[in-house]
């Protein structure tokens, strides 16, 4: 079969009516879909921010108002409302670059890997913020003369938060920017 | 632009140029459940896409281009379906319609889907005749990438109906 006959095939009226597209279903399935997919970074970016001051705020409230003065609670408050100085410029930085890509494929997987290496960076931040947080609890909380066991639980606990989030950046976000590159080079190489 | 105007386009749209969604929704996804999902995912990017067409470019093109741009990021991200998990709920949006089968377009389609995710996209559009400039618009590389990449291509479909022609003895 000769190329010309593919696209006389390829070009038949049946492929026209291959389906029918049941509208009610439609409407119904692509509404649920504007509704969960939304904004999701948004969404995301807005909730770190808001729990940041929350927490941040309460630690330092209670520190002034209960006169308790613990050094390590204002670290802790000053390290949270740092991450939310940080989280609010990426969040513009991010919302500004939105329309600088150009509307062909390779314009649409620039702005893909650039919206990955964001949500990849966000969660390299998580984890080096975590740090700090973790040894300001920990030493807030040993100075509070809470038990050696409550101390181990604590310290178990943020291991684990830690180690988490090292897999999640590495099975989620690493890997998703990595197939968006790969796809990248795939468009721009010669090679299959 | 309103939401109702932006549904009236939507659906002329999908009135006048359906063949066009049904094809990179039989290129890209190969099973029922598949097929739905892509459908509905870019039936709504493209009805996203409604207010930022200015008709500088043909309605196809744009459609093309949206089309391809969603099922080239849903092949890589989702492919829920193939990974085995179950479907959604409610009654399927595309039925497919047996009557229309014609075996050389299944043949067709399965060869499309032995290509790559971009090399799909630039065989649906030579095969519907776009021009290596306009291919090089929608997907952004250059035309003699464009040209190096379609040579393959013809010369891929060309020997896979050989060895079809071949197997069966004609």
């Amino acid at each position: 079969m000769e190329f010309e006959d593919m696209q006389k095939i390829w070009n038949a009226d049946s492929q026209q009516y291959a389906f029918a597209i049941n509208e009610d279903a439609m409407q119904k399935k692509i509404l649920n879909k504007k509704i969960g997919a939304s904004r999701k970074i948004n969404r995301m970016e807005m909730f770190l921010i808001g729990v940041n001051l929350l927490v941040g705020s309460f630690i330092l409230g209670k520190n002034l108002i209960l006169d308790l003065h613990n050094v390590y609670l204002y670290g802790l408050s000053f390290v949270l409302y740092g991450s939310v100085v940080y989280m609010f410029l990426q969040r513009q930085k991010r919302i500004k670059g939105e329309n600088e890509f150009d509307r062909s494929m390779l314009g649409d997987i620039n702005h893909a890997i650039n919206n990955a290496t964001y949500q990849e960076r966000l969660s390299i931040f998580a984890f080096i913020y975590g740090i700090p947080v973790f040894v300001l609890v920990w030493f807030s909380v040993y100075e509070s003369d809470k038990s050696a066991a409550f101390l181990i639980g604590v310290a178990i606990f943020f291991i684990l938060t830690l180690a988490l989030s090292v897999v999640e950046h590495r099975m989620i976000h690493r890997r998703h920017k990595r197939r968006l590159v790969q796809l990248k080079e795939m468009l721009l190489s010669n090679e299959k | 632009m309103t939401e109702t105007k932006q549904q009236e386009i939507l659906h002329d749209w999908l009135n006048r140029h359906k063949g066009l969604f049904f094809k990179v929704v039989r290129a890209y996804a190969h099973n029922e459940e598949d097929r739905d999902d892509l459908f509905q995912e870019i039936t709504l990017q493209v009805w996203r896409s409604i207010p930022n067409f200015r008709g500088e470019s043909a309605e196809t093109t744009w459609i093309y281009r949206i089309a391809f741009n969603t099922a080239i990021r849903w092949h890589s991200k989702e492919r829920k379906h193939q990974e085995g998990r179950q479907s959604m709920e409610s009654a399927p949006v595309l039925e497919a319609q047996s009557k229309h089968q014609d075996e050389r377009l299944t043949w067709l389609y399965e060869q499309i889907g032995k290509l790559s995710e971009v090399e799909k996209s630039l065989c649906l559009l030579l095969l519907d005749g776009f021009s290596y400039k306009e291919m090089s618009n929608i997907v952004g590389i250059s035309e003699s990438n464009v040209a190096v990449k379609i040579h393959r291509i013809k010369k891929y479909l060309q020997e896979q109906s050989e060895k079809m022609t071949a197997n069966n003895g004609i």
